[in-house]
């Protein structure tokens, strides 16, 4: 095997080992359905679990719906929701075309067709990391459609005052993504997956064989290419809210941070929450930009707790 | 390899009006249909469907009292179930006609089809079939499946991960093809309450007169009008060369192709001859 040096030296935080074993990803998600939903004018593919309110699930940049894979069967078995995991557009197996300028935009049309599809008139949803970029949108232009929802790890806000430093170099992310792209092996996939979690060894190495089989899909390339960090058009994605058009979000929210969150640190997340009327924050300590996988039964208590109105 | 990276692009969906039954899902040709063995779950064709999805369009399905499809209530007439569930699962999808198969017991519904409603079947797949009316069997094939037998229900009683895998081993000419991951799906279907108790009725029927009054007979055998695929294994349990031959005698218009070295779970040990053994049957179909 070649190693290719990394340009990027990831921090190392004092995570602490997991108390629990998990099985594999078939194993976890046995008994769910793994459809392709054929909407107006876009396939999703979704992870489907459960009887209940419908919670839909949105992963971040470059991921998939086995995102969520450690939560599926928790949320719906025993909090009692109807979960869909998602591929967002431009990702997995849903549709990836075409890329456009408003990338979010789409995407959030994207959410649309395909609870139109589903038949879903108005669904809790969390999104995390880039699916929070496209939940925020969501909840901002079609409150009718949202229940809940849960803002995990991000936040595309303009926000006026400075803060300390997130758990990573800034300039990581971008830079693994296009190592990644450049060469998709299982070291640079593994690289760019590292930067999720608070400890290296967290990375699972079925979700890096996982990964590499979708970053060896040339249309899935082509899509990271163009929207994935790093990129041109990531750098515009519109839009880039004020802080003032924060207090227009109706829906009630729930703001989902983590200790060592990668480029903003709990800081932000709590910042974030205070700007949003009625905000629920909460900050999950041992954890980076993958909370729902790396503390899964903490997440799924706190969002379902948030969801049903006790927290 | 895990079941999830090799099925990656595959649905797995829940289908039927008669009985709600679960199948994992690829491609877009000729439809193929396909039954797990007794005791199973549709993962039995996880390393093959995605192969076969490049030329059909494959359901791989659990059989009644099995994995996640229902377990209606056993009653003499129980085995006509699965004849049933195969044409409720082509019916909802719009099948009109499919090669249709299935390994050991799951042969039995293929081979009902075929034989009652030859209209749907384009061509059938039998491997080392199971629920035929096979002449007195071979003495050492007896044992084995006595010694199957034994595993299935010690690993029903009390379920562990050991017990399960040695009842997966059975199934191998090389022990050492059962994953970890196989035997952790296995585990849990079996040590769920629902799992469990279905798979004990599907035994206590199987193991009953009610179980096997509907087997294959020579002479419906000699009367099928499909184009039949055989494939047999050596190396492995419950693959004695004479119930081949006799097949072999009696079964007009058959393919024979024999995978070695494997078992029971040929399309497990050895994926690539068993999927191409398919694919080759269907091209050589007018």
């Amino acid at each position: 095997m070649t190693t290719t040096k990394s340009a990027i030296t990831l921090n190392r935080h004092p995570a602490k080992p997991w108390e629990k074993t998990w099985d594999s990803i078939y194993t976890e998600l046995l008994g769910t359905q793994i459809r392709l939903v054929r909407g107006k004018k876009y396939v999703t593919r979704t992870i489907e679990m459960g009887t209940g309110e419908p919670l839909i699930l949105i992963h971040g940049t470059g991921g998939s719906a086995e995102s969520w894979f450690r939560n599926i069967r928790n949320l719906a078995d025993n909090h009692g929701f109807h979960v869909y995991a998602i591929d967002a557009m431009y990702h997995g197996f849903s549709s990836k075309e075409p890329v456009t300028d408003d990338r979010i935009g789409t995407q959030v049309e994207h959410l649309l067709d395909f609870m139109d599809a589903e038949g879903i008139e108005r669904a809790h949803i969390e999104g995390e990391s880039m699916g929070a970029f496209i939940t925020f949108r969501m909840a901002m232009d079609h409150p009718e459609r949202c229940l809940r929802v849960v803002l995990n790890t991000g936040a595309r806000v303009n926000f006026k005052r400075t803060f300390g430093p997130g758990g990573q170099p800034l300039e990581a992310l971008p830079v693994l993504t296009q190592e990644l792209l450049a060469n998709p092996t299982e070291e640079t996939v593994r690289h760019r997956m590292q930067w999720l979690m608070a400890a290296p060894e967290r990375v699972d190495e079925e979700l890096v064989a996982l990964r590499l089989r979708f970053f060896s899909m040339p249309e899935l390339q082509e899509a990271q290419r163009q929207t994935g960090p790093g990129s041109a058009s990531a750098a515009r994605t519109a839009p880039l809210y004020e802080e003032e058009d924060c207090a227009r979000l109706t829906v009630p929210s729930l703001v989902f941070w983590t200790e060592y969150n990668p480029n903003t640190g709990p800081d932000v997340g709590e910042y974030f929450a205070s700007l949003i009327p009625g905000a629920k924050y909460y900050c999950m300590m041992d954890a980076a930009h993958w909370p729902q996988y790396e503390h899964p039964e903490e997440h799924d208590q706190v969002i379902a707790d948030f969801l049903k109105g006790k927290l | 390899m895990t079941i999830w990276t090799d099925l990656m692009g595959a649905q797995v969906r829940y289908v039927g009006r008669r009985y709600r039954t679960r199948v994992i899902e690829a491609g877009s040709g000729p439809p193929l249909v396909l039954a797990h063995g007794g005791g199973g779950h549709a993962e039995h064709y996880s390393r093959n469907v995605l192969r076969l999805a490049k030329q059909f369009h494959v359901y791989a399905y659990d059989m009644l009292w099995h994995g996640y499809s229902p377990a209606p209530e056993v009653d003499e007439d129980a085995m006509l179930r699965f004849d049933e569930q195969l044409m409720d699962l082509m019916d909802t999808e719009g099948i009109e006609r499919a090669i249709v198969g299935g390994a050991s017991s799951g042969a039995f519904a293929p081979l009902r089809m075929a034989i009652n409603n030859p209209e749907r079947v384009r061509g059938l797949v039998l491997v080392v079939p199971g629920h035929i009316r096979y002449p007195a069997r071979e003495v050492t094939e007896r044992a084995q499946y006595a010694t199957l037998h034994t595993q299935t229900h010690d690993a029903l009683a009390n379920v562990t991960e050991a017990k399960i895998r040695a009842r997966l081993e059975w199934l191998m000419a090389d022990p050492g093809s059962v994953t970890d991951e196989l035997v952790a799906v296995r585990t849990a279907i079996y040590s769920s309450e629902d799992g469990n108790a279905a798979t004990r009725a599907y035994y206590a029927l199987t193991e009953s007169e009610a179980g096997h009054r509907f087997d294959v007979t020579e002479d419906e055998l000699r009367g099928l009008t499909v184009p039949t695929l055989l494939i047999w294994s050596r190396g492995g349990n419950g693959v004695s060369p004479q119930r081949a031959e006799w097949l072999s005698q009696v079964i007009p218009n058959m393919t024979y192709c024999l995978i070695e070295p494997a078992g029971h779970w040929p399309q497990w040990e050895r994926p690539e001859q068993h999927d191409e053994a398919i694919m080759e049957f269907a091209r050589s179909i007018p």
